[in-house]
C-alpha cells in the first residue's frame, strides 16, 4: 500500500484553528487551544472517534421566540440545523452531514416535504463516518431521493434514467467515466420497482419497493451479465474500478483545496477499497501535510455564519438567517441543482454582500453606543478597540497585516476625535472595526 | 364596555371555530401546507388543540390560496392571502377539537384534488 504523508510539523492554535474550521464549524473560545494540547493524532481522533452529544449554547428560537418545528415551519429547518452546527460538541459528524448534503444533493424544491427532507437529513448523518456503501444503499432507498430524482416513477414498463444516470455520474464514478449510455439505460431497469402510496391530504407515503413493478430481465451493466436488482446495480458501480479515485477525490476537495498527489491519491484509494469506510480515509485527510500547509480555502456560507455564531457565543433566534445565507449562494434544503454547491461562487460581487449581512446580523447583538450598551466605556484607544473586536470574535488568529489595516483604519477614524467625539466616536469605530475584521480575508476563509 | 366586549367576541369565536390567536408564552403548534397543481398536502394532518400555526407555500406554478374552515356547523372561513409561485403566508389561529376542512379557493382548484381535512385533537 502506498504510504500516505503525515503532518509532522508543529501543532499549535493556528493548525488546531484550520482542523476545527476544515471539519467542522471553527472553534469556540478557547477550544483551539484546548485542541492543540492533544498533539495532531488526539485532535483528529477527537473529531473522528467523538464522544456522545452535548449540546452547548441556548436552544433556538424563532424571532417571535417560538421553539423550532423543522418539519413542519418555513426555515426552521435551516435554522435547526444551523443551530446544530452552533451547538455541537461533534462538528465532523455535523460537517460531514452537510458534505453528503452537498454530494447527493436533494432540493426540497422538487421534494416538497420539509419531513422527508429531515429524514434524509438523520440518514446522512447516520452513515456520515461510516460505511460509504451502506449510505449509497439507504440514500438510494430514500424518499427524498426517490421523488427527487424521480424513482418513484422508475417502473418496469416505462424505465426513468434519471437516478440510474446520476448515481454513477455525480455520486460514484464523475461525468462519462467509465460507462456507457448503454449502462445508463441498463441501471435505470435494475433501479426499477420503487413505489408509493398517494393519500389526500398527506401526499405521498408508505414508500416501498414493489416487485410487480421491477424488471427482473436480464441487463448488461459494465459489461457484466446478470437479472441486477436495484442492490446489485448499487454493488456493481461500487465494485468499478473508476468508484475509489473518484470517491477519494471528491471527499479529499471538502478538505483540501488542490487535488493529492499520485503517492496520497493511490495510498487513500487502497484505504477505501479494503472496506468503504469513510472514517480512515478521513483520518488520513486530517493527518495529511497538505491540510496545514497547503492553501486557504473559502468558508462556506453556513460554515462561516455558524462560526461566527460559535465565536460570539451567540444562539440562533431569529429567522434572518435564512434569508442572509440564501444571499450569500446557501441555503440548506435546497442545493442549486443535483451537482450540488457550486464552491467557485462562494465569493463573488453578489454572495460578497451576502456575507457582510451575515457579519452584521451576527454582530448587531453586540452593538456598542446603543441604549442597550450604554454604560460599555469604549476607550478611545485603536489598539484596545482591536484587540476588543478579537477578543469578541473569539480570539482568531489573523495574518500582521490584517491587523495592521484595522490598526490603521481605527487610528485614522479616532484622529480627529477631541472634544465631545472623544467619546462618541470610539464605541462606532469599534462596531466597524468588529464588522471589518468580521468580513477580513482571514475569517472568510481557513 | 371593552372589558365585556372582548371576552364575548372570544366566546363567540370559539364558538364559530377558529378564532385568532394572540402571541403569549402558551406553546404554538404547526402545521405547513405544501399547495401545487393540483394538490395539498399537509405535513402533519392532526394537531392539538390550542394555538396553531398554519403556514401555506406555494410549490406551484400557478397562484394558489388557501381557505380553512371548521366542519361543526356555524363555522366561519379563515381565508388566507393569494400566493404567488414561491409564495408564502401564514396564520396563527387558535383551534378548538374538530375537523377541518383546508382548500384553495381559485376557481377550479378544489374539484381538481386541492382540499384536505386536518384533524384537531382535545
Amino acid at each position: 500500500m502506498a504510504e500516505i504523508p503525515r503532518y509532522s510539523g508543529p501543532f499549535g492554535v493556528p493548525q488546531a484553528e484550520r482542523l476545527l474550521w476544515r471539519a467542522g464549524f471553527g472553534p469556540r473560545r478557547g477550544e483551539a487551544a484546548q485542541l492543540a494540547k492533544l498533539g495532531l493524532d488526539g485532535a483528529v481522533l477527537s473529531l473522528t472517534r467523538p464522544a456522545g452529544e452535548k449540546w452547548v449554547g441556548p436552544p433556538p428560537r424563532d424571532e417571535k421566540g417560538r421553539r423550532l418545528a423543522p418539519g413542519d415551519a418555513y426555515g426552521h429547518d435551516h435554522l435547526w440545523w444551523l443551530d446544530r452546527m452552533v451547538r455541537t460538541s461533534r462538528p465532523l459528524v455535523e460537517r460531514m452531514t452537510l458534505n453528503w448534503h452537498d454530494w447527493f444533493a436533494t432540493s426540497n424544491s422538487g421534494v416538497g416535504s420539509q419531513q422527508l427532507m429531515m429524514a434524509q437529513n438523520r440518514l446522512l448523518r447516520r452513515f456520515s463516518l461510516g460505511s460509504f456503501r451502506k449510505l449509497l444503499i439507504a440514500i438510494t432507498a430514500n424518499p427524498a431521493m426517490l421523488l427527487w430524482l424521480s424513482g418513484i416513477d422508475n417502473r418496469k414498463d416505462a424505465p426513468n434514467e434519471n437516478y440510474g444516470r446520476e448515481l454513477m455520474e455525480l455520486f460514484t464514478l464523475g461525468e462519462g467515466n467509465g460507462y456507457t449510455e448503454r449502462d445508463v439505460r441498463e441501471q435505470a431497469r435494475a433501479l426499477t420497482g420503487w413505489t408509493s402510496t398517494w393519500k389526500r391530504g398527506k401526499g405521498r407515503t408508505d414508500f416501498r419497493f414493489d416487485p410487480k413493478r421491477h424488471d427482473p430481465g436480464m441487463k448488461v451493466i459494465f459489461g457484466k451479465k446478470g437479472t441486477f436488482s436495484w442492490r446489485d446495480s448499487v454493488a456493481l458501480t461500487l465494485r468499478h474500478p473508476k468508484h475509489p479515485p473518484f470517491f477519494v477525490e471528491k471527499l479529499w476537495s471538502y478538505f483540501v483545496p488542490e487535488p493529492p498527489s499520485a503517492t496520497t491519491r493511490a495510498g487513500l484509494e487502497a484505504l477505501y477499497r479494503a472496506s468503504f469506510e469513510v472514517r480512515p480515509v478521513l483520518e488520513a485527510i486530517l493527518r495529511h501535510p497538505a491540510l496545514y500547509t497547503g492553501p486557504r480555502m473559502v468558508k462556506p456560507p453556513v460554515v462561516y455564519t455558524a462560526g461566527l455564531l460559535r465565536g460570539l457565543g451567540r444562539g440562533v433566534d431569529t429567522r434572518s438567517w435564512v434569508w442572509l445565507s440564501e444571499n450569500a449562494g446557501q441555503r440548506l434544503f435546497y442545493p442549486p441543482n443535483v451537482a450540488g454547491w457550486d464552491d467557485e461562487r462562494w465569493l463573488d460581487t453578489n454572495s460578497f454582500h451576502g456575507r457582510w449581512g451575515i457579519a452584521n446580523t451576527a454582530l448587531e447583538k453586540f452593538t456598542l453606543g446603543d441604549k442597550n450598551s450604554k454604560n460599555v466605556k469604549v476607550p478611545n484607544d485603536p489598539e484596545a478597540i482591536v484587540k476588543g473586536a478579537l477578543a469578541l470574535l473569539g480570539n482568531p488568529t489573523i495574518r500582521p497585516e490584517t491587523r495592521k489595516e484595522l490598526l490603521a483604519f481605527a487610528r485614522g477614524s479616532l484622529a480627529g476625535a477631541t472634544g465631545w467625539k472623544a467619546e462618541a466616536y470610539p464605541p462606532l469605530v469599534a462596531n466597524a472595526v468588529r464588522q471589518l475584521l468580521a468580513v477580513s480575508p482571514d475569517l472568510q476563509t481557513c | 364596555m371593552r372589558r365585556v366586549l372582548l371576552p364575548v367576541l372570544a366566546v363567540a369565536l370559539l364558538v364559530a371555530g377558529a378564532a385568532p390567536a394572540t402571541a403569549g408564552t402558551e406553546a404554538v403548534s404547526f402545521v405547513q401546507v405544501v399547495e401545487k397543481e393540483w394538490s395539498l398536502v399537509m405535513s402533519r394532518t392532526s394537531v392539538r388543540a390550542g394555538r396553531v400555526t398554519i403556514e401555506a407555500v406555494n410549490f406551484g406554478t400557478d397562484a394558489h390560496d388557501l381557505v380553512l374552515q371548521s366542519k361543526a356547523k356555524g363555522s366561519k372561513p379563515v381565508r388566507f392571502k393569494q400566493m404567488d409561485p414561491r409564495g408564502r403566508t401564514e396564520r396563527t389561529l387558535r383551534l378548538p377539537a374538530g375537523r377541518y376542512a383546508l382548500w384553495c379557493s381559485l376557481p377550479g382548484h378544489k374539484a381538481k384534488g386541492m382540499k384536505a381535512t386536518l384533524s384537531v385533537r382535545g
